[in-house]
């Protein structure tokens, strides 16, 4: 076997052994790989910081990385580092370019945010998972007490009784009080209920739901949904196609749908990191793109659970804790919808979902809360 | 399914028009769709002079309409295009829609045949000109826009946000487009997909490539496409100069393409001008490496044809697509300043490991990725999608 077809299938990870039958072949291997992976570490270091609009890779950034090469910095690249050493010191060489950047500028702070944020952001998503049959609940909810609440906004009762089987959205390991409930007993009406909700084609969009069974089942009865999630890598490129998935920031997607275009929107395992800043920027884009008679469902944990359950280093990084369900009531009346808490029954009342649907044109709510024709 | 385009045919060589012609023609082949191309009699994209014949003609399977050109490009566009260059955002509407009726073409045969057009899905390719900013309103039809955009002043103008809203689907050439489409414009909420394009495979004919152009034994590098400052042909031949100075070599640099700018003379610096497909494909294989230095790109061909022909590539890293194609592939290097340029031309000329598992990479990612059978299987069912969601 040659040593370059050697070299390739070790960086394939497909042998290990056969590097001993040829003498040096091993140092061959590893030199290669060690730089292979430099490159790539700092490609995906460049790559990630392009993505947040970050400034170009410095001159100081390239040395500083060369010269601290992580986890085998006792491997000294010489290859690499005169080549650096020689481009620099090279008399030849004019260090401006001689056209002009088109590089954005930028700032490493920037960065380390970026980092932070999305590290935070993925740890509370873990935290949090598996809630998504409260939204579930929600959408079954609102489907079926659409009628009453297109001709009596805001009569909608607070409690709510669950006395129906609904469609389990979300993995099946949460809560107890849906143990008893069998797919088999779901009535078929309640899906044409959600349909009559969105309409045949109405656009729904979901956010933050990552599972493809959830996904799939919310497809089914809203046909005409699309999602953004955190990563596509767990759904095939058919699913990716068929069910529209981007990834994407929430709030970054939600300043980029057009005014009034969507039915409803759903949004899970989002909200809780919000701060003040970006609570208002949600609720005002909720108000500009959810059209007449649409609805909007919001599922977040709840401020308690918060306290007691998440860890410390998420809550130290948290802009502020999550806010009450009445909180999100109030937001949504302001913004002219009737908005109703729904939270779980059991002991933990760790979650809670606020489903909240856009008032009837003739019906606002004045200042004082009281509804006026 | 019918597509609108501002000029068609074989003479056209790369851009969004190209592609067009290439997805129609699939969707012939591989799924006997009925298709039909309504666009014009130009070829040049300046001028919009009529160069071919008005009328009915049939290319590779289908239907194409030509439209003579009423009015080409004017003279007052060029005035009112260097306002658009300093600052798009300042122009009003009514000044952006003389933007596009000045830059042409203006034909209202065209119109009228999109008007007639009993298509269930009319396709419009790119944005940027008057027969989709006009077109787009007088189809009956479901309508999808392949915007091919890339970030560039005139996107900026007002007129293209209204455009831009009144289409059904988009389908775009990688997900950089997407977003950079989707921060200047809402319409995330509307059904689209990340598409991308086909390449076909080499055809070397092993031709002796190296007499042909006098290319002796020496190493060289390619770059293909237009030479054009705005593609970066002119700061790649300056880098490739300062370069060779700092680590002299044999290596020389090939500019393969219909030049429209003088570049610096120096000895290592070889203009070779547009040559057939076969030579394009054996100037490719024999290459130490592609480098595409434009910061303009809404796909890049010339990168998944090298990586076709087992070659690495060097990208300009503040173009989006080029780069997003690089990371995702692990294929290319790209570079932000010139610094970068010295030491990644450098580790690739120099290291064949790195060299190779680059080509690797990036040949992979273009087969399985890239290939029409997918691509076309996929576009079809966004199409019927469309279809389906406007009934």
């Amino acid at each position: 076997m040659r040593k370059d077809e050697l070299f390739q299938q070790k960086l394939k990870g497909s042998i290990y052994r056969a590097e001993k039958e040829i003498d040096n072949v091993g140092d061959l291997l590893a030199e290669n790989e060690t730089y292979l992976n430099k490159i790539y570490m700092q490609q995906a270091s460049v790559g990630s910081r392009r993505n947040i609009q970050a400034g170009a890779v410095t001159l100081e950034e390239l040395l500083v990385f060369y010269s601290n090469r992580g986890d085998d910095s006792s491997v000294v690249d010489e290859h690499l580092d005169s080549l650096v050493t020689q481009v620099i010191a090279s008399a030849n060489i004019d260090t401006r370019a001689p056209t002009a950047s088109q590089i954005p500028a930028g700032t490493m702070g920037k960065g380390l945010l970026a980092k932070l944020m999305s590290w935070y952001v993925g740890y509370v998503g873990n935290q949090l998972n598996d809630f998504t049959s409260t939204t579930a609940r929600s959408i079954q909810y609102l489907a079926s007490n659409r009628q009453s609440n297109n001709r009596s906004p805001g009569q909608i009762q607070n409690r709510i009784d669950i006395d129906v089987p609904f469609p389990l959205l979300g993995k099946t390991s949460w809560p107890r009080i849906f143990d008893d409930v069998s797919h088999e007993r779901m009535s078929s009406q309640h899906f044409q209920n959600v349909r009559y909700l969105c309409g045949d084609w109405g656009r729904v969009l979901h956010i933050g739901l990552q599972d493809r069974e959830s996904i799939s089942k919310l497809h089914g009865f809203c046909p005409n949904s699309y999602g953004v999630v955190r990563s596509l890598d767990s759904f095939s490129q058919s699913e990716i196609d068929l069910w529209d998935l981007r990834v994407d920031s929430c709030l970054v997607h939600l300043s980029s749908v057009g005014d009034a275009s969507i039915v409803g929107l759903i949004v899970e395992n989002c909200v809780e990191i919000f701060g003040p800043i970006e609570i208002a920027t949600f609720i005002g884009n909720v108000d500009r793109i959810i059209g007449e008679n649409g609805f909007c469902i919001i599922s977040s944990i709840s401020n308690q659970a918060w306290r007691e359950k998440v860890q410390s280093p998420v809550k130290d990084l948290s802009s502020s804790a999550p806010i009450h369900p009445e909180t999100w009531v109030y937001l949504f009346n302001k913004i002219g919808f009737s908005a109703q808490v729904m939270s779980c029954t059991d002991d933990s009342q760790d979650r809670f979902s606020v489903v909240a649907t856009r008032i009837l044109n003739e019906y606002r709510l004045s200042t004082d809360g009281i509804e006026q024709a | 399914m019918s597509f609108v385009v501002p000029r068609y045919g074989t003479e056209i060589l790369g851009g969004a028009e190209s592609a067009a012609r290439m997805i129609a023609e699939h969707l012939v082949a591989q799924k006997n769709w009925e298709v039909e191309v309504i666009t014009t009699c130009a070829l040049d994209h300046i001028t919009w002079e009529n160069k071919l014949n008005a009328g009915m003609s049939e290319l590779n399977g289908v239907l194409v309409k030509r439209f003579v050109v009423d009015r080409g490009r004017e003279e007052k566009f060029f005035e009112l295009d260097a306002k658009v260059k300093v600052d798009p955002l300042r122009l009003t509407l009514g000044e952006s829609k003389d933007w596009v009726e000045l830059q042409g073409p203006i034909s209202v045969g065209l119109l009228e045949e999109i008007a007639r057009c009993d298509s269930e899905v009319v396709a419009f390719y790119p944005y940027l000109f008057h027969p989709t900013v006009e077109g787009v309103k007088r189809v009956k039809g479901r309508k999808i826009l392949h915007p091919a955009v890339h970030d560039e002043p005139a996107f900026y103008l007002k007129v293209f946000d209204e455009t831009f809203k009144s289409f059904d689907g988009f389908v775009y050439h990688a997900s950089a487009e997407r977003k950079l489409t989707q921060r200047v414009i809402q319409i995330a909420q509307k059904p689209q997909i990340t598409l991308g394009l086909g390449t076909s495979d080499p055809h070397c004919t092993g031709s002796i490539i190296r007499d042909k152009f006098q290319l002796g034994t020496d190493p060289y590098i390619v770059s293909l496409g237009r030479i054009d400052e705005m593609k970066g042909s002119v700061f790649l031949a300056e880098f490739f100069i300062e370069y060779k100075k700092a680590f002299p070599s044999e290596c020389k640099l090939l500019f393969v393409g219909p030049d429209l700018v003088k570049l610096p003379s120096h000895k290592d610096i070889v203009c070779i001008g547009p040559v057939t497909e076969s030579d394009k494909w054996d100037l490719l294989s024999g290459a130490e490496l592609l480098i595409s230095p434009s910061a303009y790109e809404s796909f890049s061909l010339v990168i998944f044809e090298a990586w076709k022909s087992s070659i690495p590539v060097l990208v300009n890293g503040s173009c989006e697509v080029t780069l997003e194609h690089c990371i995702a592939s692990r294929g290319g290097l790209w570079f932000e300043n010139f610094k970068e340029f010295c030491v990644k031309l450098h580790a690739i000329l120099t290291n064949r490991g790195l060299r190779d598992e680059l080509a690797g990479n990036g040949r992979e990612y273009a087969i399985s990725r890239y290939n029409w059978e997918i691509l076309i299987e996929r576009y079809c069912e966004f199409a019927e999608r469309i279809v389906k969601v406007g009934r």
